[in-house]
């Protein structure tokens, strides 16, 4: 499913009348199946312009077509992996899975079928049945993703969605996200501001800048990838290619 | 016996902490019984005066609403004034509390499904409930007669009140992002009120119900000592009639009993909803 962003332009109002233009002209393809991470520095608008994509804002002017399609609500086809934690803390591991199965109207064998091969996935077969608060903060961020997976989204956006955790378990969770990916490959648009986890996850980077995608730059490794490759000589390159594009941008704090 | 046993053990500060408690006022008013015996018991009856004088003089009450008269003390006959007493008293507060919780959460949650309708509900709601409730009984007792009638709506529509703006507050707060969660998982608006905004808020009625829980009863009174008619306030009514300082002590002792044992069975019942909310 492609994605195109025709001149997305975001104006916020804020309570004293105050325009703030957080994205000016944003224009860009997206390809089928692409891994596309959005990077800049606090407060440029990358939020912002994943949740129009999502359909849960709305461009000021411009238009977003994913697949043929323009959008202006959510839906299904769109899934979403936010930084907070989403989950239904009520409900099992298994049934937070299910969750996005069971508004389809998906029967409760095959939801069930369709869980449990998510949460394989993401090495949680082991915890099905316990309740988000008994897990850590990484395990319920594989949750989110398994259940997310599981709805079989066109489309994956994710918002700083290990923004939270430490690295360590960052790092685990990068790996078992590209694992999940290449196995069932999806447009996705993952947004961050860490530099290392974009060059590790992109197959292009998109530096989101003054309201617009002022650079793109393309990873050069293939995949699967694994761990090694950060501290390989063109990795570490390119983060500091981007690093020196970030810290010039004083503007937004 | 074990558990009895094992109750104890786990409670066991609890339980000193009220016998301590009935044992200053014990002392207290062995104190006042020496200083003055003759009106002590009109002011702070002993404790062994309360069960062993004041309780079985219920007895007397038996039969007072059919005209029968002339019953002597006895501790049989007083259980079965106060169990018949109790038994409408409870009733009473069941069927009130009972049907006012439950219609004020179906209210609030019809009119929480439209943000505008909740928005245009809630503030001529909130100026309901600031009308003192107690000066409201009068009116009720009025209007629906000092029957069961009465009493009973007087209660549904204290708990009504409080619950419908539970209800609609709790809805208020539910967090954006289960809400955003659920629209990209392709939620229609009836399926995120049902499958998010029910679960969510349980827990913070729950809280609501339990203060409504411990007033109720203090509802229920409040409406039986001004209708003249049966009931555990009635009892109270008469026996301040009398000057019955010792029997009024009982009835209140019996309201600190049911309140415990309500509030005891409420906390098993509920756990099964709050558990997953810190």
């Amino acid at each position: 499913m492609e994605i195109l962003l025709k001149s997305i332009n975001k104006i916020f109002v804020s309570e004293k009348g105050i325009q703030l233009e957080v994205l000016k002209k944003v224009e860009e393809k997206i390809n089928n199946e692409e891994f596309v991470v959005l990077i800049g520095p606090s407060g440029c608008g990358k939020s912002t312009l994943l949740n129009i994509i999502a359909g849960l804002e709305k461009c000021t002017t411009g238009e977003v077509i994913v697949g043929g399609e323009k959008i202006n609500k959510p839906s299904r086809d769109r899934g979403m992996v936010f930084q907070q934690d989403a989950l239904l803390m009520w409900r099992k591991v298994i049934d937070n899975v299910e969750y996005g199965l069971e508004l389809s109207g998906i029967k409760k064998n095959e939801r069930n079928k369709i869980a449990l091969d998510q949460l394989k996935k993401v090495g949680l077969e082991k915890f099905i049945n316990f309740y988000p608060k008994e897990l850590s903060g990484g395990m319920r961020k594989r949750v989110q993703i398994a259940s997310v997976f599981a709805n079989n989204p066109k489309v994956m956006l994710m918002d700083e969605p290990f923004g939270s955790l430490d690295y360590m378990t960052k790092l685990a969770l990068q790996d078992q996200l590209l694992y999940i990916w290449n196995k069932q490959k999806k447009t996705t648009v993952f947004v961050t501001h860490d530099i290392e986890e974009a060059v590790f996850l992109a197959d292009r980077i998109f530096l989101l800048k003054n309201g617009i995608i002022d650079d793109v730059f393309k990873v050069p490794f293939s995949r699967p990838r694994n761990n090694h490759i950060r501290t390989d000589e063109k990795f570490r390159n390119l983060m500091a290619t981007l690093l020196n594009k970030l810290s010039i941008s004083k503007e937004y704090n | 016996m074990k558990f009895l046993f094992s109750f104890f053990a786990r409670h066991f500060l609890k339980i000193v902490g009220v016998l301590l408690l009935l044992l200053s006022y014990e002392l207290f008013s062995w104190y006042v019984y020496i200083d003055n015996p003759r009106f002590a018991n009109k002011m702070f009856p002993r404790l062994e005066y309360i069960i062993f004088t004041s309780y079985p003089e219920f007895a007397t009450y038996y039969g007072m609403d059919q005209g029968l008269i002339g019953f002597r003390k006895n501790f049989i006959q007083a259980t079965i004034v106060l169990f018949d007493s109790s038994i409408i008293t409870i009733f009473r507060l069941f069927l009130g509390v009972g049907l006012g919780i439950l219609l004020g959460v179906t209210t609030g949650l019809l009119l929480g499904i439209n943000s505008l309708v909740r928005e245009i509900s809630l503030p001529p709601i909130l100026l309901l409930r600031t009308i003192p409730i107690m000066a409201l009984i009068p009116l009720f007792l009025f209007w629906f007669g000092t029957r069961e009638i009465g009493i009973i709506i007087f209660v549904i529509f204290a708990v009504f009140s409080m619950m419908i703006v539970s209800t609609l507050e709790a809805i208020r707060n539910v967090p954006k992002i289960l809400l955003n969660y659920a629209r990209c998982l392709g939620a229609s608006r009836i399926q995120i009120y049902k499958t998010i905004v029910i679960p969510y808020i349980l827990p913070t009625l729950n809280g609501s119900i339990r203060v409504i829980l411990g007033i109720g009863f203090a509802l229920v009174l409040a409406g039986e000592l001004l209708a003249t008619d049966r009931g555990l306030g009635w009892l109270m009514i008469l026996s301040e009639r009398y000057l019955q300082t010792g029997r009024m002590m009982v009835i209140v002792i019996i309201f600190i009993i049911y309140t415990l044992i309500l509030n005891f069975i409420y906390m098993k019942l509920s756990n099964k909803i709050n558990h997953w909310k810190n």
